[in-house]
């Protein structure tokens, strides 16, 4: 096969993949949210009178038959229309969209405490055989991976907000504000990390070639940093593309503690309100986000990992 | 001896052995100061200069981790107990890491068994080689390179430039074993020890990695660890025999391989198939090789060993048994016996 034909089969392949995931989930999430409640109810106010109730659901659709429904939503996603979101008079898809920026950025941020964190202290851990210093990092590591993140995020803002006064706790106000809720995000990941590389790093210290590379004179830094921690970081690198799911589920909660302008606090909002659209938007954007996220390090890690390269040429 | 002992060890003459193993015992200390588990217990052993010696043993009888014990990288919680190991006069015991280092793989080369598992997957041979080259020699990264190729060619790699831009997997296991010999010489060694450099590879493969190591090996010194004694007899100028962390039988290798004093020497002869002589059955050794112990009073090899009497409940020593010739045996087999 040749290379472009290699490419053009992958990129087919996960074209495939992606429509049929995000046919399966936006069919899911349509009937989960009919069976949520009534947004014409919720739109009309508590003190509305049926009559009112009824127009809004006609004017909406909400009024047909949910097959109808469903038939009318599934065809106009092929177009990407979500239609307009029942709170703010605007396209549900514009709305998370403008939002898109923020999170990201908070994602990217969070990644790279996690690798900034996760990288250097899981390598002590796998390299270092110093037992007493590993069993007490051990422990505080699993302590943390079960503390859930909005716990640290409180923490965080307790600390920081109440106590020092150091920083601030709402929004996006530049960098500075930025500190807190990158922290809190990290702290989903940060724990994982840790054991995943400390694992590998542990793993390959075990391998034949180290032994080698030590009969060669290699010093314990050139140990690691050459030769332990580049097979172990090859894996640790296939994680990152399913952890982002979970790092996605991590900024809505973090994104409504911090107030941050992103769509995980949008959705949330959208999912009290019973904003269908902006609701079956945001979910249809992070669906294509997690999907983008996992062909992008496969592409990396088999980039990185020479047993794969020469089979994408 | 007391002479010997005060000449300055910086002056190697003629009559300085490459390497001298001096009652080198290797185990792991009991966590409750009790008696240690050995691994090796007290071997001697010298390897002249241009000096081929083969280690024959099975598993476990300690002769790999002579080989990790004398480039010091014995794996914890094993530790070189006391005895003395030296390179051209110079002690190696107790040496500070740093020393360690640059012998590794600068003044001692060591090629291992696995050639599949024992080459970094993520690193280029050209990476591999120059890395070795670079800690050892003071050259720069082109220089490095130069120095790499012509170590691939000196080990029979065809298109070596090329190769050296090659990763492990891309190349086949008879291919790797050379660069993982090549990774030994690189840096022109004084000493070289294979650690069963061709078990791990097909029948026609081996004969060639042998031939190359026996060239090279012969040039520097060497030790060749095998348990097979087909190789033995086909490399070594001498070999000795080790079981359960002893010496037990050591002479120029036709001498050992024809006229075998101890009986376990003997055993290993019987138990190998010879090319033409169908029908004769081969003969095992009966029972198994022990494991490490603390307890070593007696001969290992007494409750396998059809020659055991009495006197076998104290170890022998390793003597002077005829020309060259040393054994460790209470009972050897004599010339008219066989």
């Amino acid at each position: 096969m040749t290379g472009a034909a290699a490419i053009r089969a992958a990129l087919v392949r996960r074209g495939t993949e992606l429509a049929v995931l995000l046919f399966a989930i936006s069919t899911v999430l349509f009937f989960l949210l009919r069976l949520s409640g009534d947004p014409a109810a919720v739109l009309a106010g508590d003190e509305a009178n049926p009559e009112t109730v009824a127009l809004i659901s006609a004017r909406y659709g909400l009024d047909q038959p949910l097959i109808v429904q469903y038939w009318r939503y599934m065809a106009s996603l092929v177009t990407l229309d979500f239609g307009e979101s029942l709170r703010a008079n605007q396209a549900a898809l514009g709305l998370v969209l403008e939002r898109l920026g923020s999170t990201l950025l908070l994602a990217c941020l969070a990644l790279a405490i996690t690798a900034a964190i996760s990288v250097p202290l899981g390598a002590w851990l796998g390299f270092r055989p110093d037992a007493n210093a590993r069993k007490a990092t051990n422990a505080v590591v699993f302590v943390l991976q079960g503390v859930p993140g909005y716990i640290v995020g409180l923490l965080l803002i307790q600390l920081f907000v109440v106590e020092f006064r150091l920083l601030p706790s709402i929004g996006n106000q530049g960098p500075s504000s930025w500190i807190l809720p990158a922290l809190t995000l990290a702290s989903f990941l940060v724990p994982k990390m840790v054991r995943v590389v400390a694992a590998n790093v542990s793993e390959a210290m075990r391998e034949d070639y180290i032994r080698t590379a030590r009969a060669t004179g290699a010093g314990e830094g050139e140990i690691l940093m050459n030769h332990a921690l580049p097979n172990a970081l090859l894996g640790a690198t296939a994680l990152i593309g399913t952890q982002f799911a979970f790092l996605m589920s991590g900024s809505l909660i973090t994104e409504v503690i911090f107030a941050w302008p992103g769509f995980g606090a949008l959705l949330v909002d959208a999912v009290d309100q019973l904003d269908f659209p902006v609701v079956q938007a945001a979910v249809f954007v992070i669906a294509v986000l997690v999907a983008l996220v996992n062909a992008l390090t496969d592409i990396l890690f088999s980039l990185l990992d020479p047993r794969l390269r020469e089979q994408g040429r | 001896m007391t002479s010997m002992r005060t000449l300055p060890q910086s002056s190697p003459t003629d009559e300085t052995p490459l390497v001298a193993l001096r009652n080198l015992r290797v185990g792991m200390p009991a966590p409750d100061g009790g008696a240690p588990v050995i691994v090796l217990d007290g071997v001697d052993l010298t390897i002249a200069k241009g000096e081929i010696v083969g280690l024959v043993g099975e598993s476990g009888s300690g002769k790999s981790m002579m080989a990790l014990s004398m480039i010091g990288l014995v794996p914890p919680p094993v530790r070189v107990l006391s005895g003395s190991i030296k390179l051209e006069g110079r002690e190696l015991i107790g040496l500070p890491e740093r020393q360690w280092r640059s012998t590794r793989g600068g003044t001692v080369g060591m090629v291992f068994q696995d050639p599949m598992t024992g080459l970094n997957p993520v690193r280029s041979v050209g990476a591999l080689l120059t890395e070795s080259v670079r800690r050892h020699q003071r050259v720069d990264n082109r220089r490095a390179l130069e120095i790499a190729e012509k170590a691939l060619l000196a080990v029979g790699v065809p298109a070596a430039r090329e190769r050296l831009s090659a990763y492990p997997h891309q190349l086949s296991g008879g291919l790797r074993q050379r660069v993982m010999i090549a990774l030994a010489l690189v840096n022109d060694p004084k000493v070289i020890i294979a650690d069963e450099p061709t078990t791990a590879l097909d029948a026609t493969i081996q004969a060639q990695i042998l031939d190359l190591l026996r060239d090279r090996l012969h040039a520097a010194g060497g030790l060749m660890i095998t348990h097979d004694l087909g190789v033995a007899a086909d490399i070594c100028d001498r070999i000795a025999v080790i079981y359960h962390g002893r010496i037990v039988e050591e002479g120029p290798t036709a001498d050992v391989l024809r006229r075998p004093r101890h009986p376990y020497t003997a055993g290993l002869l019987a138990a190998v198939p010879h090319f033409g002589s169908r029908g004769s059955r081969l003969e095992p050794i009966p029972g198994q090789p022990p494991g490490p112990t603390r307890e070593r009073a007696a001969c290992s090899f007494q409750p396998r060993c059809k020659h055991a009497r009495q006197a076998c409940a104290l170890a022998p020593a390793l003597v002077a048994s005829g020309p060259e010739r040393r054994v460790a045996c209470h009972n050897p087999i004599e010339e008219a016996a066989r």
